[in-house]
């Protein structure tokens, strides 16, 4: 019966787990937040802005329904990240993030550039921005070769710049 | 997106101003979960625990933050840290000499 697509029947309900997301609970105090911050082109210029405020919220619950990258952070907020094919944001952003408290409540939203790429921020805050290339010279035959012939021609690595 | 710091003598003054610096994502996460056990006992910072939200300093608390967060720096073992917690705190040093309070927007 179980197996049966004709006489299937949904026990669960896990059929309908898409369908049974709801748009995202906006409190006034969280939605004055994005307003404040993500809409108008006077205040926190550093911010990145929405081009069409009317479609935030129905974008921020595409984003929560079917993101393309989501981020568990340490406060038990969930964050949502979604590309879309037009920009949201004013400076060309096809992205857009969402951050949900452990209630389901919207915390805020803000246009992105790109997809945050998990533990890069981390790796980078910590080891800093050039551990990628040393970890590269490290492995490199070409640099050990290039680090004899200094030694013996007498130059240092900064000789090269 | 960040959480931006900006210095003014009002909120108003401060959201038409372009930010002093940025906290990066995280360098925030890292003070409030290998460092928790220090920032919490730190009145000030444990104010800005939350990466979305705003906070403001005025008059005393500017200076109250300024030593909380060269006290944290000086436990960090990691430079990046060190670096922006020191940053922080000269942004602070300067507000309060100008009789400015520290204001900080979240995304």
């Amino acid at each position: 019966m179980g197996s049966n697509p004709l006489a299937w029947q949904d026990d669960f309900g896990l059929g309908k787990v898409g369908a049974a997301v709801k748009a995202i609970k906006w409190g006034k105090s969280a939605w004055n937040h994005v307003i404040n911050g993500h809409i108008g082109k006077k205040k926190l210029l550093d911010k990145t802005k929405f081009c069409k405020p009317c479609q935030i919220k129905k974008n921020a619950d595409k984003t929560v329904k079917n993101p393309d990258n989501v981020i568990k952070q340490w406060n038990g907020n969930t964050r949502y990240e979604r590309m879309f094919e037009k920009p949201v944001g004013t400076q060309g952003e096809r992205g857009q993030a969402v951050v949900v408290n452990k209630h389901g409540e919207g915390v805020t939203t803000f246009p992105i550039g790109n997809i945050t790429v998990p533990g890069a921020n981390l790796g980078v805050a910590i080891l800093g921005d050039n551990f990628f290339g040393q970890a590269c010279d490290f492995f490199n035959p070409l640099s050990d070769l290039q680090d004899v012939i200094n030694l013996v021609t007498g130059a240092s690595d900064e000789d090269d710049d | 997106m960040a959480l931006d710091i900006h210095v003014a003598s009002s909120i108003k003054k401060a959201e038409v101003k372009r930010r002093e610096m940025a906290v990066d994502e995280a360098l925030h996460e890292l003070i409030f979960t290998k460092y928790s056990s220090i920032a919490q006992n730190l009145k000030q910072l444990s104010r800005i625990s939350d990466y979305y939200g705003d906070a403001s300093f005025n008059g005393a608390d500017v200076k109250v933050l300024e030593a909380e967060l060269r006290s944290l720096a000086s436990s960090v073992s990691e430079q990046p840290l060190h670096s922006l917690l020191s940053e922080f705190a000269d942004v602070c040093v300067r507000a309060a000499a100008n009789d400015e309070n520290v204001y900080l927007f979240g995304d």
